[in-house]
């Protein structure tokens, strides 16, 4: 265990390497970050001189190399478009984006799992049907309409939800309701695959010959062995939800990790990109880690292993 | 279906086949989606026979016509008119074409770099299954925007470009749940089985771990099929979606959002669309997983 | 299960509960302007930032030495109460006394001299240098002279000192430097920093120890709260409930559609800003070259079509590449009215009857009208591939003669001199694609020249020849459109800057 811990965690380096070089080299391939950082009325002798100013002008691999020695310093670096270090900015913009995925993520499986269990357990009855209606609709109802709907809604006509920021609790009501209903459909229709699956296999026949209660062949013996997929899938999702709730983000005006990435981007703002792509890959090993170890823990031929 | 299954195998091949074909007409979810699909499908294909318009004909001072059931809509355009007064229904027709191919094409690119990474991965194990684990995180983390962008800047931007880019961005949904799914398949007693058989590698794969994947398979490809369909939209906003007067029903979308409030209309009529063929694409997948399920026929 | 049902319908019912003494709007009623803006406020270190948004705080929490009346179009005293031209390249500025910044300190010649000394240093980090770098340096003549020299003879030099030169106290800006007056700024504005989270909200109150004398005197709002909300469609959300009072920016295909809610005012006023279709000869290969394909262009394209459907009549149209209003925008030039007929006379007499393929650079706003135009070129036989690219992407590509046309905007800095249109692009800099020594010659000359006769025909042959040769199709001017509360009275300047301190309730 504890080696496989040590080569996880040397993986998780190589790839925080790996992952943040491409993303420098990227950015310039991508045009001219120079550009970018002086502003879209700025003339080509403005870039010219950030360019210089910020050593943009320097070869790439030595740029990246300079970057690299400030983040294993501790220091990483001062954002170019804010004017501010890049450690305080990114920690209030993730604790944001953390806590609505989360809240996003416990919805979404609160809902969809018991109704991929009921819908897996009597297929093509009228439960299934409405719940992939309802999965459906999750899928094919792009977010930021979802969202402007509840706006309209339950802001502009009842009035009783804020329609932006987070000053309070209430804020986080909606947009949790749109990334939830959109981490959803997967959810579900994994569970009720993996139910239908699971429930078609000798051992329940054997189970229920045993005479166990419906519950405990449904949840402790049927959704233990669907849940394998569902936890990978949660934990991809779960990724999807930070990086993915740019658009929700930016309808309810919820200053998030993933609207910097989106803006960071486009601004050329290298120390803020290169931050949160290092945060984010250490944040997807952790999670996959997570999503392993769990699947090893309900599953028991995966521990043999 | 353990009945239908007895049954055919005692019979001949022609009331296999017959067989077959009845529990796919007598699926009625099944039949639906069939006849959903089916229907974009000739939209898609017979288009210039059936949309009235051009539909890149522009009229400015036709813009935003409503359509036909609200205040100042008409029969010339049923579903209205767009920002530049093109015909919203020739639109929504040839954007068929696009819809679908960046869906099929998307799920197709991405269901191959998924299935193959999470086979090897869930099947090899060790070595392999932690390099796999590699490239499945290394693509989480990477900035796909920052991808996508330099593609375009490099490549320009075109429907293939976008297929390709929706399918180096909604593998890994793919490859994390067939990796999981294999994992468990790989200690199974048939795989056991086949192996005390003496059977090959590929044998194994091939024989018994897809046929049972396809369940997963299925779930995840309708998924993704609409997820891309509906990411489109969001990468126009980046100049990455198809290049502009291309009429897909993601891009449709995107435009009428800057009217939402106001003409909600221009948003609701592709939504619908797209949703119809969510829907669609969601009841093939479940009933064609139903009647062809290995275990039925096992 | 149950358990949780419970919970939901009493998470339900508090709501319903909260909804009832739902907060009353702030507005009017408080004293607080709520502005919401759709771009993030980047920095309040008036030199490194960029966003009109966070320039215009600027302007109310910095002072410059002197500001423009846009309704005299003349140059007001501000911090300098007086100033005199000693010779084309030197100024004496006489300052004020009694000015106090917001953390208590008084205003000294001293403060003035370490700003402009600072700021004009080559590797000073100024955004837009050409606000600065024409400052050779500032001395103190005495307790309150302040004396700039210039690099050479500058014309627009008042121009910049308005506003885009803002004095900065010398011994806060010490102690805390760029960083510190990013998010704390100590300035002798009219308004005072409260609060400020970076990117997402900026609060300030009114500054009651304020001098009297120049344009922002007398602010008349207590507080002003600037929240970021990127949606448009929120901005409305959040007007229509009376939680935020001023939005800008807000496209014209909305303005009747807002105008018609009740407790709703929408205006539009004409500013600096013009629209223009620019095309680069260099792209290897180009047609472009040939000046009837660029002519064929100019007349192929139906602007007034165009803008009646997409801009509205308050967006003049344009026939030289400047703003009419601009010092030295000659419109008397060559205009090509609509004609698809001479457009495909002249392609043929070029050799194109056949057809020509060519590339248009756009950016996320511009594409509704870039697919007319694509449309009326193809009707005359020029195929258009419209690139929509990021900023940065797109600028990089137009500049190395990747792209042959560009649709683009431009706003002058808000400044009403072409020497900052017509000498941005066609003065051989990077900028200018098409460097023609014809058009280069008296560009360069007039960005030396003081004489103001002199300049005006130097720019009037230069535009006459950009028109002559079909560098550009210059479209419209813009009128910028705002949305507020009925209460509200807030008029955007002609520069494209929002001049809170002249904001007051109804």
């Amino acid at each position: 265990m504890l080696n496989y811990a040590v080569r996880r965690i040397f993986m998780a380096c190589l790839l925080a390497l790996f992952v943040s070089f491409i993303s420098y080299s990227l950015i310039f391939a991508a045009g001219d970050p120079a550009a970018a950082v002086a502003g879209e009325a700025s003339t080509a002798a403005d870039a010219e001189r950030i360019r210089q100013l910020y050593g943009f002008d320097q070869p790439i691999l030595v740029q990246y190399l300079h970057w690299l020695s400030g983040v294993l310093r501790g220091d990483l670096g001062t954002s170019l478009y804010f004017d501010q270090p890049v450690a305080t900015l990114l920690l209030g913009r993730f604790a944001m984006t953390a806590q609505l995925g989360i809240f996003a993520l416990i919805l979404a499986l609160v809902i969809a799992v018991p109704l991929g269990v009921a819908a897996g357990r009597w297929p093509n009855s009228i439960i299934d049907r409405l719940a992939l209606l309802f999965a459906v609709i999750g899928q094919a109802m792009p977010s930021f309409w979802f969202a402007l709907l509840l706006i309209i809604l339950f802001s502009v006509k009842l009035s009783i939800l804020p329609a932006s920021g987070t000053a309070s609790w209430q804020s986080f009501i909606m947009p949790t309701i749109v990334l939830g209903y959109f981490a959803m459909p997967a959810i579900m229709r994994l569970t009720r695959s993996g139910m239908i699956s699971a429930l078609e296999a000798d051992y329940i026949r054997t189970a229920r010959a045993m005479g166990l209660s419906e519950a405990r062949v449904l949840f402790d013996y049927a959704l233990r062995n669907a849940a394998l997929p569902i936890i990978s899938l949660s934990s991809a999702q779960f990724g999807f939800l930070l990086a993915g709730s740019v658009v929700v983000e930016s309808v309810f005006a919820i200053h998030g990790a993933g609207s910097l990435a989106w803006e960071s981007i486009a601004r050329g703002d290298l120390p803020t990109i290169q931050a949160l792509v290092l945060c984010f890959s250490l944040f997807y090993v952790v999670l996959t880690l997570l999503a392993d170890m769990l699947n090893a823990m309900l599953d028991p031929r995966m521990r043999s292993k | 279906m353990t009945e239908a299954s007895a049954f055919s195998a005692e019979s001949s091949k022609v009331n296999a086949t017959k067989s077959r074909l009845f529990r796919w007409l007598r699926h009625g979810s099944l039949m639906l989606g069939l006849l959903i699909f089916v229907t974009v499908i000739v939209m898609a294909v017979f288009a210039p026979l059936l949309a009235p318009y051009d539909p890149y004909l522009q009229s400015l001072p036709a813009r935003f016509t409503p359509p036909v059931w609200l205040p100042g809509g008409g029969w010339e355009h049923p579903l209205g008119t767009d920002q530049l007064g093109r015909d919203y229904l020739s639109r929504i027709i040839y954007g068929a074409q696009i819809s679908l191919s960046i869906g099929v094409g998307t799920a197709i690119v991405s269901g191959i770099i998924g299935t193959f990474i999470g086979v090897c991965a869930g099947y090899f194990g060790g070595k392999v299954d932690s390099v796999a684990m590699f490239v499945i995180t290394a693509r989480l983390a990477m900035p796909v925007i920052l991808v996508a962008l330099a593609v375009v800047a490099l490549a320009g931007s075109s429907l293939t470009v976008v297929m390709l880019t929706l399918g180096f961005l909604l593998w890994d949904r793919f490859a994390l749940v067939i990796r999981a799914t294999t994992i468990q398949l790989r200690s199974s007693e048939f795989v056991t089985a086949a192996e005390l058989q003496g059977a090959s590698v590929l044998q194994i794969i091939g024989h018994e771990i897809l046929p049972n994947l396809l369940n997963n398979l299925i779930v995840v490809a309708t998924l993704e099929m609409a997820q891309a369909m509906i990411l489109e939209a969001a990468l126009s906003f980046l100049g990455l979606g198809v290049p502009a007067p291309l009429p897909s029903w993601g891009l449709m979308i995107s435009e009428g959002k800057a009217s939402i409030l106001f003409e909600p209309w221009l948003i609701t009529i592709p939504g619908v669309f797209l949703f119809a063929l969510v829907l669609g694409t969601n009841l093939l997948g479940d009933g064609l997983r139903d009647v062809m399920s290995p275990h039925g026929r096992n | 299960m149950k358990n949780n049902g419970i919970k939901y319908k009493l998470a339900i019912g508090l709501l319903t509960f909260t909804a009832l003494s739902h907060p009353a709007f702030a507005g009017k009623a408080d004293d607080i302007l709520n502005v919401a803006f759709g771009n993030e406020v980047e920095t309040l270190d008036n030199y490194l930032a960029t966003s009109r948004e966070a320039l215009s705080i600027a302007r109310i929490l910095y002072d410059g030495l002197v500001s423009k009346d846009f309704k005299s179009g003349q140059f007001v005293p501000e911090l300098a109460e007086t100033y005199k031209f000693n010779s084309d390249t030197q100024i004496d500025f006489k300052i004020r006394k009694g000015v106090k910044f917001h953390n208590g300190d008084t205003l000294t010649a001293d403060d003035v001299v370490f700003t402009l000394n600072l700021v004009s240093r080559p590797d000073f980090p100024a955004r837009y240098a050409i606000a600065v770098n024409w400052i050779d340096k500032a001395e103190k003549l005495d307790e309150d002279t302040v004396r700039l020299t210039m690099k050479a003879p500058y014309p627009m030099a008042l121009e910049m000192l308005a506003g885009n030169v803002p004095i900065y106290s010398k011994a806060y800006y010490e102690q805390v430097g760029s960083q510190g007056m990013a998010v704390k700024p100590i300035g002798t504005g009219p308004y005072k920093l409260v609060e400020l989270t970076p990117g997402v909200s900026v609060k300030l109150e009114r500054f009651d120890d304020y001098y009297k004398g120049g344009q922002k005197e007398n602010p008349q709002i207590g507080k002003i709260n600037f929240r970021v909300l990127p949606e448009l469609n929120t901005q409305y959300a959040e007007l229509l409930n009376g939680n935020i009072d001023w939005i800008w920016r807000v496209p014209t295909d909305d303005v009747a559609r807002l105008a018609s809610r009740p407790g709703v005012k929408v205006e539009s006023s004409p500013i600096m800003r013009f629209d223009y279709i620019a095309m680069d000869p260099h792209v290897p290969n180009s047609p472009l070259v040939d000046v009837r394909v660029r002519q064929a262009i100019n007349y192929a394209i139906n602007r007034k079509e165009i803008r009646d459907a997409f801009k509205g009549e308050s967006y003049p149209i344009i026939n030289s590449a400047c703003n009419p209003v601009q010092f030295g925008c000659e419109t008397d030039v060559t205009s090509y009215e609509y004609s698809p007929e001479k457009a495909k006379a002249l392609l043929k007499e070029a050799g194109f009857e056949k057809g020509v393929n060519l590339s248009m650079v756009i950016s996320e706003e511009g594409v509704a009208v870039a697919e007319a135009v694509k449309a009326n070129l193809a009707s005359v036989g020029i195929n258009l591939k419209l690139n929509n690219l990021q900023y940065a992407t797109a600028t990089d590509q137009w500049r190395n003669h990747k792209q042959d046309l560009q649709y683009g905007d431009w706003g002058s800095y808000g400044i009403g001199d072409v020497g900052l249109s017509v000498g941005a692009y066609f003065a051989g800099t990077g900028d200018d694609v098409v460097n023609d020594p014809e058009i280069t010659e008296p560009v360069i000359e007039a960005s030396k020249t003081i004489d103001m006769d002199r300049r005006k025909a130097l720019y009037s042959k230069a535009l006459k020849l950009i028109a002559d040769k079909a560098y550009w199709v210059p479209l419209w001017v813009w009128s910028m459109n705002t949305a507020m509360s009925g209460d509200l009275e807030l008029t955007i300047n002609p520069d494209e800057f929002i001049p809170f301190y002249d904001a007051k309730w109804k």
